[in-house]
C-alpha cells in the first residue's frame, strides 16, 4: 500500500461523514433556501427567501437582538475573564475552592444552566418567591424581569456564566506563560500599573482570546437552546425563527426557513474570515 | 549620581517559612558598579528587585542617597532593570522598545525620536530601529535591552544576570559595553551574576550572598586573598583550606608549620591556613616549604596544575607553563608557602 493510499484511507471515514452530512447538508439547505423543493412542486431557483427575508421586520428585529446579545456576551465574558485571571493569578486564600467554583461551569450543559436560571430567577422562579417572603416585594410580580426579558438579560448571563470560566482558564494559561517580568519591567521602565496592563499584558494576552472570542461570538449567535427557554416568543434569536419557521405546518415557510440558516452560516462565516486576517495583521507584528 | 543603602533588609514571601533575605546591611557609593554574587536561589535578584521596588521590604529600609524609599512606587524611583533573558515586547520593534520608557513618561514625540536615535548609535545599532525584536541576535537583543533602559537615564542601573544567556565571545563584547556605558553615564549599578570570574572583571565591589545574607562585600581582591570564610574561599575557587593552630606568627598545621605575617586577624588557637593555588611555588628548601608527593599533574596551556599531598594534606598548585621545572606525577619536590600570602580563617 503506498503512503497515499494509506493517508487517503485514514482520512476517509472523517471526511466522509463531514461531507454528506455537513456540506450535504449545507447543499441541499442552499437549494431550498433559493427555493428549489421538488417534493412541493417548486423546481425554479429564485431569491424569493432571500427578499423577504430582508424585508420582514421580524428577521431584522431578530437579526438586532441576535447580534447585541452576542456582541454584548462576548465582550462581557472577555472583559471579565481578564479580569478574573488577573486575580487568580494572585496567591489568596481559599484561592483552591475559589477555583474550583469558578471552573465548575466548564462541565455543565448550556441547557441545565438555562433551566436553572429559569428556576431561580423567572417571576415565579426561587429567587422572587424569597424576596416576596422575606418581605422586599410586596407581589412576585415586582421581581426584576431578568428572564424572557426584552434585551435577553437571562440568556446574555447563562452565557456568561459557561464562557467566562472557559476564556478565564486560557487567559490564565497565558498570564502563567508569560510570568511578572514583563511588567515588573514594564513599572520599572516608568509605566504606571494601569499602563503595564494597557501596553505589556493586554497586547500579549489579545492575540491568545481572539480565537476563543470568535468562537464565543459563533457560539452565541447559533445558539438555540438558550433563547429558546429564556427568550421573549417576539422577537425572538435568528435560530430560534428560523427552528420556528422549519417546523411550520406550511412548506412554503421551507425556503424561508433556510435562507434563514444560509444567512447565519454566511454571517459567522465572515466573521471568522475577518478574525483571521486581524490574526494574521497581529502575527505579522510579532 | 544616587548612592544605595540597605538597612536590616529582610524578605519572606508569602507561604514561606524561610527568609529569602535576611539581615542584609549594605552599602553602595555614588556611581560605583557592584556586582551581588552568589549561587541560584541565593536572593540575589529578590535584593535587585526590592532596590526596584517590584518586590515589597518585608522588613529594613531600601534608601537612596539617605532618603527612605520603600514606599516609592516602582515606576517613581528612576531605577531601571534589564532581564537576564532580554524581555523585549515581542508585538513592538526595535525603536518601540527602546522608546517605551519615554513614551509612558509622554515625553514629546520629536524628543522620544531623537534620544531613541542616539542611545541606538551608542550602543552600536543605528538602523536597527525598524527591525522586529525575532530578527535580533542574542547580543544585540541584550543591547536594545540595555538602550531601552538607559534612554530614560535612571539614577541606578540593575542588571539581572546581564551575560548569562551569551556565547562566551559576546560575553567579553557585552562586558566592555556595560564598563563604558557605566564610565559615561555615571550611572550607581548593581548586577547580578553567580559567575565569580564574571563578577570581579566587572565590579568594583562584589557582595557575596549566602542563603538570603551577605557573607562578606569587599573588593574583588579581598575574596581571593582574604576570604572571611572556608565556603567563601571555595566559592573563589580555593581547595588549599588546611586545618592548624596558631600561635603567635606561626601556624602548625599537618603539612609542617609555617610563618604567617603578623597583624592577621585571627586570634592564637585553632584557624583554617587558606594560600590561593597560584600563591604557592615549586621550589628548593627553604623557609615556610615543605616536601610533597605529586599526586597529579594537569596541562592546562598556560599554567600547569599540580595535586600533591604532604601527611594527608592535598594541596592544589597553578604554575605558568613556561616557568616549571620537568616534575611529574610520583616525584617528590619542595613547595612554598610565602609568608605575605597566607591567610588565616579563625575555627
Amino acid at each position: 500500500m503506498t503512503k497515499r493510499t494509506t493517508i487517503v484511507l485514514l482520512l476517509f471515514p472523517t471526511i466522509s461523514v463531514l461531507v454528506l452530512l455537513f456540506l450535504g447538508g449545507l447543499a441541499m439547505g442552499l437549494m431550498q433556501s433559493f427555493g428549489y423543493m421538488p417534493l412541493i412542486g417548486m423546481n425554479d431557483f429564485n431569491i424569493d427567501a432571500y427578499g423577504s427575508l430582508f424585508g420582514d421586520q421580524e428577521f431584522l428585529l431578530s437579526l438586532a437582538l441576535t447580534l447585541w446579545i452576542s456582541i454584548s456576551s462576548t465582550l462581557l465574558t472577555m472583559v471579565l475573564a481578564i479580569i478574573t485571571a488577573l486575580a487568580f493569578r494572585k496567591t489568596f486564600s481559599g484561592k483552591r475552592i475559589a477555583n474550583f467554583l469558578y471552573q465548575f461551569p466548564i462541565t455543565i450543559p448550556h441547557i441545565v444552566i438555562a433551566v436553572g436560571t429559569l428556576l431561580v430567577f423567572s417571576q415565579s422562579g426561587m429567587a422572587a418567591r424569597f424576596a416576596h417572603q422575606a418581605g422586599l416585594i410586596a407581589d412576585q410580580n415586582q421581581f426584576p424581569v431578568v428572564v424572557s426579558d426584552k434585551l435577553g438579560l437571562g440568556i446574555i448571563y447563562v452565557y456568561l456564566w459557561k464562557q467566562i470560566p472557559f476564556v478565564g482558564v486560557i487567559v490564565l494559561s497565558i498570564l502563567q506563560a508569560m510570568g511578572n517580568n514583563y511588567e515588573e519591567l514594564a513599572r520599572s521602565l516608568g509605566a504606571s500599573k494601569w499602563q503595564a496592563f494597557r501596553h505589556v499584558l493586554l497586547p500579549t494576552i489579545i492575540p491568545g482570546i481572539l480565537p476563543a472570542s470568535i468562537i464565543c461570538f459563533s457560539f452565541t449567535f447559533g445558539s438555540y437552546e438558550v433563547p429558546f427557554l429564556l427568550g421573549r416568543p417576539y422577537p425572538t434569536v435568528i435560530s430560534v425563527l428560523a427552528m420556528r419557521l422549519y417546523q411550520d405546518v406550511d412548506l412554503n415557510a421551507r425556503p424561508q426557513a433556510m435562507a434563514t440558516a444560509v444567512f447565519m452560516a454566511a454571517f459567522i462565516s465572515i466573521m471568522v474570515v475577518l478574525y483571521k486576517r486581524l490574526l494574521g495583521k497581529m502575527s505579522g507584528r510579532r | 549620581m544616587t548612592s544605595i543603602t540597605l538597612r536590616k533588609l529582610c524578605k519572606t514571601y508569602e507561604g514561606s517559612k524561610h527568609p529569602a533575605v535576611e539581615n542584609f546591611d549594605l552599602e553602595i557609593e555614588p556611581g560605583e558598579l557592584v556586582a551581588f554574587l552568589g549561587p541560584s536561589g541565593c536572593g540575589k535578584t529578590t535584593t535587585l528587585k526590592m532596590i526596584a521596588g517590584l518586590h515589597s521590604v518585608t522588613r529594613g529600609d531600601v534608601l537612596f542617597n539617605g532618603v527612605r524609599v520603600n514606599d516609592i512606587k516602582p515606576e517613581r524611583r528612576e531605577v531601571v532593570m534589564v532581564y537576564q533573558n532580554y524581555l523585549l515586547f515581542p508585538y513592538m520593534n526595535v525603536a518601540e522598545n527602546v522608546g517605551f520608557g519615554l513614551r509612558m513618561r509622554k515625553t514629546p514625540k520629536d524628543e522620544t525620536d531623537r534620544r531613541v536615535a542616539e542611545i541606538l548609535k551608542l550602543v552600536q545599532l543605528e538602523g536597527y530601529g525598524h527591525r522586529s525584536s525575532a530578527q535580533l541576535s542574542g547580543g544585540q537583543k541584550q543591547r536594545v535591552a540595555l538602550a531601552r533602559a538607559l534612554v530614560i537615564r535612571p539614577k541606578i542601573l540593575l542588571l539581572d544576570e546581564p551575560l548569562a544567556n551569551l556565547d562566551a565571545h559576546l560575553r567579553d563584547e557585552m562586558r566592555d559595553l556595560i564598563l563604558d556605558i557605566h564610565k559615561k553615564f555615571e550611572v550607581t549599578t548593581v548586577f547580578v551574576t553567580h559567575d565569580q570570574e564574571e563578577a570581579v572583571l566587572l565590579a568594583d565591589r562584589i557582595a557575596l550572598i549566602f542563603d538570603g545574607k551577605l557573607v562578606q562585600y569587599s573588593h574583588s581582591k579581598d575574596f581571593y586573598e582574604k576570604p572571611a570564610s572556608e565556603r567563601i574561599s571555595r566559592f573563589f575557587g580555593n581547595g588549599n583550606i588546611i586545618e592548624g593552630t596558631k600561635a603567635g606568627t606561626t601556624v602548625t598545621t599537618g603539612s609542617g608549620a609555617f610563618q604567617v605575617r603578623p597583624g592577621l586577624p585571627a586570634a592564637d588557637g585553632p584557624v583554617q591556613l587558606v594560600i590561593r593555588p597560584e600563591s604557592i611555588r615549586l621550589s628548593r628548601e627553604e623557609s615556610n616549604s615543605f616536601k610533597a608527593l605529586i599526586l597529579k599533574k594537569i596541562y592546562m596551556g598556560t599554567y600547569t596544575r599540580y595535586c600533591f599531598e604532604a601527611d594527608g594534606h592535598i594541596w592544589d598548585t597553578t604554575t605558568e607553563s613556561n616557568e616549571i621545572p620537568g616534575y611529574e606525577a610520583g616525584d617528590s619536590a619542595w613547595f612554598t608557602l610565602p609568608q605575605d600570602k597566607i591567610w588565616l580563617i579563625e575555627r
